[in-house]
C-alpha cells in the first residue's frame, strides 16, 4: 500500500488541477445546511463541517433521471455518450459504503441486470474519501461495519492530521494520479501512519457507549421471520403509527435504491420521456397491484419491512448490510423514528 | 432537478412532508403553460374550451396590449367596479403585492380578492374583532412546551404535518392532546381524549367548554379583569350550555366534555390549534370568536406556548392576507377605508384611490353582480368554489375573463387570455408562512419556455395600462412593501439572506420580530369578548337527503390537484376520489367497498368509489374536493357566513345510491 501525505493548501490545488480535466463534486455549506455539489470555485470546497445531509446517491442515482425521450415514431436515449470524468471528494465511509452496496444492487450479479444509468456514472467517477473525524450524534458506522474510517472501495483515502492529510492509495487508478500529481505528495513517515492508529482507535471509542450489535439484532429477524413469531405486532404498530409517510426516510437514505418508472407526455402526445424516480417502500401505492389488493396497505406492516429489508434481507440479497449507520433517516424523520433505537429495541427483545 | 430539505431552517429542521419531497416533480412537467394563449373566435356559443385546440398561440406583446385594451373598454362602459382581481396565495409576498396595486392604482378598483377568502376569512375578521390581529398568535416551534393543545378541525398531521408531527412528538413526551373533529384521524392514535360532535356544532361545544370552565372556578379571573373587556354578556351566553344540553347539540357525551374542559382549563401552557374544520361554516365567524373567548378566560393568550393558533393551508395564504389582497385592507391590515391610510398610499403611488369596500371572491362569481371581466392569478375557483353549477351559470354570462397559471386548469377553459406565469423554482422573492414568517424562495432555474415570473407579467401589464411600475428586482418591491406597512417595516432581502426569516410584526430594521402576540396587551387594547349562541348549520339531513357531507383534503394532494395530480407519487397513492363512508351504512345501502356510487345533493351531483371506513361517523360522508371529474364542490352548498362571506363546505345534505342504480 502507497501511504502519502498532503498539506492543506496542496489538496485545495490538488483538486483544482483534478477540475480542469474533471467535474468535481465535493461538499460545500449552504444556508440550509451542507450539500454535496458541482464545484466551481474550489474556495467553496468545505468539507470538515458535518457530514451532509444528503448523500452522494443523487449523483449516481438522481432523484429523477430521465432515460430517453420519444417523439412521435422517434426516440433518443440521453446517455448513449461517455461521461466526462468525475471526482468525488469528501465522502465519508459511511458513503464509500453504500456505493459498494448500490454497486451490487445495479450489478448483474444474483440475477439482475446492470442498470447502465447508474454504471455510467459510476465507473467514470474517481472516490476520494475522507475518514470520519467528526461523528454526529445520529451516527453508527462502527456498530454497521463501515467506519469510521474506510478499510476499501476508495481510490484514495485522506486522514486529517493537524495540518496535513495522510493519504492511502486504494485502486490502480489511485496509483495513476498520485503519480501524475506527484508534485503534491510527500512519502508518510512512520510516525505519521502511526498517529492515523491512534487516531482510528480514538474515533472507534466515539461509539463505545452505542451498545447495538447488530448481528444479533438480524439473527433475531432471521428467527422472526416476518411471521410476528417473537416480535410482537405492537411493536412494530407503534412505530407505524409515528411514521407519516414522507418518504424522506427512503429518500435520504444512501443505500435505498427502490425506483419507479415513468412516462411523462404532453397533451397531444407527440412529446414524452421516460423517467427513473426514487421511491419509497414506505408508500401504500409501492406495492398496490391493479386489482387494488395490497400486501403493504398497512403502515405497520410497511414499516416492518422496511427494517427487514435494512437488516435482514440486503445480507440475505447483497451480501451486505443494508444500513451503513450514517443516521440520516433518523435526522430527516418526523416520527422520531431511529433505526438504531429500533434495532436495540430489537435486540433487548430477545433476551427476554 | 430534486428536493432537499432545509437542515438549517427553524422551521423544517430538516424534514419534509411527501409534497415537499416530490414538488419538484410538476415544475418542467410537459403539460405546462409556455406560451400566451388566445381563445380562438371560432369558439362558437360554447364559453367553455373542450380543450387548448380551442385557444392560439400569440405574443406577449399582443396578448398583454388585448388584455389593457379590453379592461380600457370595460371601464369606460361599465365603470372601474366591472373588473375584479383574484391574487393568488401561490404566488409571492411582492407578487400579491403588485396584484393588489394593479386592482387600487391602475385600475381603481378595491375588487381584489384570493382564496383566504374561502379557507380563513372568518380567522382574519374573527380574531381581528378579538385580539386586533388576524393571525396565528404563537410559533409553531412553542408546541414544544405546550402542556395541553386542543387540536379542532384540523386533520394536522396530513394538511400540516409539519405541525402534525410537532404535536405527536409533544404528546410523546407528556402533553395532553385535546382532539374535537368529526372524523377520527391519525391525530386520535395520540389523543388524550377524542371527542366527536356532529358537523357543524362547534359553537355549542366551545361554550360548553366555557360553562364548565366556569362553573368549576377554573377561569383566570385577574386576566380577565385586567386584559378583557363584555365579559358579562358572554357569562350569561353559556349558562345555559350545561354539558347534557351541548351532548344534545353536539352528541358529545357530557362526562367527556366535562372532563376535555377540565383538561384545558387547568393548564396555563395550552394552546388551541385549528384550521378549516372551524372557519369553513356560515357561522365560522362565530366558531372562531369563540375559540378566542376560550383562550381568553383561561388567560391562555399572550404567553409562549399559549394562544389561538389556526393554520393557513397554501405556502402564501398568510402572505397574500398581509399584502392587502383583500377588498378591504391594504398591505399590513390598514383599512382602505381609512383616509390616512389611502393618502399614505396615494401619495407613494402617485394616484387617487378607491375608498368603499371591493367585492369578495364569494360575491364576485354570483349573477346579478356588476363583474364583467375577471383576472385571476393562481387560482382555481372552479373547482374550490362551493356549488361549482353556479359559478359556471356566472361564467357564461362573463364578458372576459384573463387567467394567469402554471397549467390549464379548469377555470384556464373559461378564459379568454391565458398567461404563463412561472413556479415558486423560477422566481425570486418572499413567502410569509402560518406562523407569520416571512422567508425567502430563491430562483433555482430559468422560467419555463416563454413563460414569465408573475411579478414582470403584472409590471407589463401596469405599463400597458399606462402606469409605470418599474423593478428590476423583486427586493425593490419588499423595499416598498415595508416603506407602506408597518408590520413589515423592519423586513428586507438582506436580513432575510442571514437567516430562517422573520416573523411579523417587525417595524424597524433593529427589530428582531415577534413570535408570540399580544404580551402584555393586545394589540386592541383589551381582549373583546363577542358570545355567540350555537345556529344549526343552513342545510340539515331529511329524508329525502339523508347523508351529512363534509368535504375536506388529503395528506397526498393540495388544493384543486393541479399540481399534485401530474406529481408522480402523489398521484399514484392516491389515484382518484373516493367517498368515506361508515361501513355499517355500506351494510344498510348494499354498497361495497369500492363500489362505484352517486352521491347527489340539492345542487349537483358526482360518481366516486366508496371507501367503507370507521374515520367517519354513520349518516356523515367526507369526500376529499381535489379532483376535477369528481368535484366535491358540485355538492357543497353557497351559503355563506355573513361577516367574513366564507362558504359552508363542511355542512350539506346529500342522498346517495349505487352508480348505475335506476332513479
Amino acid at each position: 500500500m502507497i501511504l502519502l501525505t498532503i498539506d492543506r493548501r496542496s489538496l485545495l490545488k490538488f483538486l483544482d488541477e483534478l477540475k480542469r480535466e474533471a467535474e468535481l463534486i465535493a461538499p460545500v455549506q449552504r444556508l440550509g445546511g451542507a450539500t454535496f455539489e458541482e464545484i466551481k470555485d474550489i474556495e467553496e470546497v468545505n468539507f470538515l463541517e458535518g457530514n451532509p445531509l444528503s448523500s452522494p446517491k443523487q449523483f449516481f442515482f438522481p432523484q429523477t433521471d430521465e432515460l430517453f425521450q420519444l417523439r412521435m415514431g422517434t426516440f433518443s436515449f440521453k446517455e448513449k455518450a461517455k461521461r466526462k470524468r468525475r471526482i468525488l471528494f469528501g465522502i465519508r465511509p459511511c458513503d464509500v459504503a453504500a456505493l459498494e452496496f448500490s454497486d451490487k444492487f445495479f450489478s448483474s450479479e444474483h440475477g439482475g441486470y446492470e442498470d447502465i444509468y447508474y454504471w455510467i456514472r459510476r465507473r467514470s467517477t474517481f472516490l476520494i474519501g475522507i475518514n470520519c473525524l467528526k461523528p454526529e450524534e445520529s451516527c453508527f458506522c462502527f456498530l454497521c461495519g463501515s467506519g469510521p474510517f474506510a478499510k476499501k472501495s476508495y481510490d484514495l483515502q485522506l486522514t486529517p492530521l493537524g495540518n496535513s492529510y495522510l493519504v492511502e492509495v486504494g485502486s490502480s487508478q489511485g496509483e495513476e494520479i498520485v503519480s501524475t500529481f506527484s508534485d503534491f505528495f510527500l512519502s508518510a513517515t512512520d510516525d505519521e501512519k502511526r498517529e492515523k492508529e491512534i487516531l482510528e482507535e480514538r474515533m472507534e471509542g466515539e461509539f463505545s457507549h452505542k451498545e447495538v450489535e447488530i448481528e444479533k439484532v438480524t439473527d433475531r429477524l432471521l428467527e422472526d421471520g416476518f411471521s410476528g413469531a417473537l416480535i410482537e405486532n405492537e411493536f412494530w404498530e407503534e412505530i407505524g403509527n409515528r411514521c407519516l409517510d414522507c418518504g424522506g426516510c427512503n429518500y435520504i437514505c444512501p443505500t435505498c435504491t427502490c425506483f419507479s418508472i415513468v412516462d411523462k407526455a404532453d397533451r397531444n402526445l407527440e412529446f414524452g420521456e421516460r423517467a427513473k424516480i426514487w421511491d419509497s417502500c414506505n408508500f401504500s401505492g409501492f406495492t398496490r397491484m391493479a386489482s387494488g389488493a395490497n400486501p403493504g396497505a398497512n403502515k405497520r406492516d410497511r414499516i416492518k419491512k422496511r427494517f427487514f429489508c435494512k437488516l435482514l434481507y440486503s445480507i440475505e440479497n447483497q451480501g451486505l448490510l443494508g444500513c451503513v449507520g450514517c443516521g440520516r433517516c433518523s435526522k430527516v424523520c418526523y416520527g422520531e423514528i431511529d433505526i438504531l433505537k429500533v434495532a436495540g429495541e430489537i435486540q433487548v427483545n430477545e433476551n427476554d | 432537478m430534486g428536493v432537499l430539505p432545509s437542515y438549517n431552517s427553524p422551521v423544517n429542521q430538516g424534514k419534509l412532508c411527501v409534497k415537499g419531497w416530490n414538488c419538484y416533480e410538476y415544475v418542467k412537467s410537459p403539460l405546462r403553460l409556455v406560451r400566451p394563449l388566445m381563445r380562438k373566435k371560432t369558439r362558437g356559443s360554447k364559453r367553455r374550451a373542450e380543450s387548448l385546440d380551442d385557444f392560439r398561440e400569440v405574443s406577449w406583446r399582443k396578448a398583454l396590449k388585448s388584455i389593457a385594451l379590453k379592461f380600457k373598454d370595460i371601464r369606460k362602459k361599465k365603470g372601474n367596479n366591472a373588473i375584479g382581481l383574484l391574487s393568488s396565495a401561490k404566488c409571492t409576498n411582492e407578487e400579491n403585492y403588485l396584484m393588489m396595486k394593479l386592482a387600487r392604482a391602475v385600475l381603481q378598483t378595491n375588487n381584489i380578492d384570493h382564496c383566504a377568502r374561502l379557507c380563513h376569512s372568518s380567522t382574519v375578521v374573527g380574531l381581528m374583532r378579538a385580539f386586533g390581529s388576524g393571525a396565528m398568535t404563537n410559533s409553531i416551534e412553542e408546541i414544544e412546551k405546550a402542556e395541553v393543545i386542543l387540536v379542532t378541525g384540523s386533520n394536522t398531521t396530513e394538511q400540516h404535518p409539519e405541525i402534525g408531527s410537532r404535536i405527536i412528538r409533544r404528546v410523546l413526551k407528556g402533553a395532553k392532546l385535546v382532539l374535537v373533529d368529526p372524523r377520527n384521524i391519525h391525530l386520535s392514535k395520540f389523543a388524550t381524549l377524542h371527542l366527536r360532535p356532529r358537523p357543524g356544532t362547534d359553537v355549542a361545544w366551545i361554550n360548553g367548554f366555557i360553562h364548565v370552565i366556569l362553573k368549576e372556578g377554573l377561569a383566570d379571573s385577574d386576566f380577565i379583569d385586567k386584559y378583557t373587556e363584555n365579559f358579562s354578556s358572554l357569562r350569561e351566553i353559556v349558562k345555559k350550555y350545561t354539558p347534557p344540553f351541548v351532548e344534545e347539540m353536539t352528541g358529545i357525551p357530557d362526562k367527556k366534555l366535562i372532563e376535555a374542559a377540565r383538561i384545558y382549563g387547568s393548564s396555563r401552557q395550552a394552546m388551541i390549534v385549528y384550521a378549516v374544520g372551524i372557519t369553513q361554516h356560515v357561522t365560522g365567524t362565530d366558531n372562531v370568536l369563540s375559540l378566542a373567548n376560550l383562550a381568553m378566560i383561561t388567560g391562555n393568550i399572550g404567553r409562549s406556548s399559549t394562544g389561538v393558533n389556526p393554520l393557513r393551508g397554501q405556502n402564501n395564504v398568510q402572505g397574500a392576507c398581509d399584502m392587502g389582497a383583500l377588498p378591504d385592507f391594504l398591505t399590513g391590515y390598514q383599512k382602505v377605508e381609512d383616509g390616512d391610510i389611502r393618502k399614505k398610499f396615494e401619495q407613494c403611488w402617485d394616484v387617487k384611490l378607491p375608498r368603499d369596500m371591493g367585492l369578495t371572491e364569494t360575491e364576485m362569481f354570483v349573477e346579478g353582480n356588476p363583474i364583467q371581466a375577471l383576472y385571476i392569478m393562481g387560482e382555481n375557483p372552479l373547482l374550490s368554489e362551493p356549488n361549482i353549477g353556479r359559478v359556471e351559470k356566472f361564467m357564461e354570462s362573463l364578458e372576459f375573463l384573463v387567467v394567469q397559471d402554471i397549467f390549464f386548469t379548469e377555470t384556464a377553459r373559461w378564459a379568454d387570455i391565458i398567461l404563463p406565469g412561472s413556479s415558486f423554482a423560477e422566481k425570486d422573492g418572499t413567502f410569509t408562512s402560518t406562523e407569520r414568517r416571512i422567508q425567502r424562495v430563491r430562483k433555482a432555474i430559468e422560467p419555463v419556455g416563454e413563460s414569465q415570473a408573475d411579478w414582470k407579467i403584472i409590471c407589463q401589464l401596469a405599463k400597458e395600462l399606462g402606469y409605470s411600475m418599474e423593478y428590476s428586482y423583486p427586493a425593490q418591491i419588499m423595499e416598498e412593501i415595508a416603506s407602506l406597512t408597518p408590520i413589515y417595516g423592519g423586513v428586507s432581502y438582506s436580513r432575510l439572506d442571514k437567516n430562517g426569516g422573520l416573523q411579523w410584526p417587525c417595524p424597524e430594521e433593529s427589530h428582531p420580530g415577534t413570535p408570540y402576540l399580544h404580551r402584555g396587551g393586545f394589540k386592541r387594547g383589551k381582549g373583546l369578548f363577542t358570545p355567540a349562541e350555537y345556529k344549526p348549520p343552513p342545510e340539515t339531513t331529511d329524508e329525502e337527503y339523508p347523508f351529512l357531507l363534509t368535504t375536506g383534503r388529503i395528506y397526498q394532494h393540495w388544493h384543486t390537484g393541479t399540481m399534485s395530480r401530474l406529481t408522480f407519487t402523489l398521484q399514484r397513492e392516491v389515484p382518484q376520489a373516493f367517498v368515506e363512508m361508515n361501513p355499517r351504512d355500506g351494510i344498510f345501502l348494499g354498497i361495497r367497498n369500492g363500489q362505484l356510487i352517486k352521491v347527489i345533493s340539492r345542487r349537483g351531483e358526482i360518481i366516486a368509489k366508496a371507501f367503507l371506513t370507521e374515520r367517519v361517523g354513520e349518516r356523515t360522508i367526507f369526500i376529499p374536493f381535489h379532483f376535477s371529474e369528481a368535484a366535491a364542490n358540485r355538492l357543497t352548498l353557497d351559503s355563506l357566513d355573513p361577516q367574513a362571506k366564507i362558504p359552508e363546505y363542511k355542512v350539506c345534505a346529500v342522498k346517495v345510491k349505487l352508480w348505475g342504480e335506476s332513479n
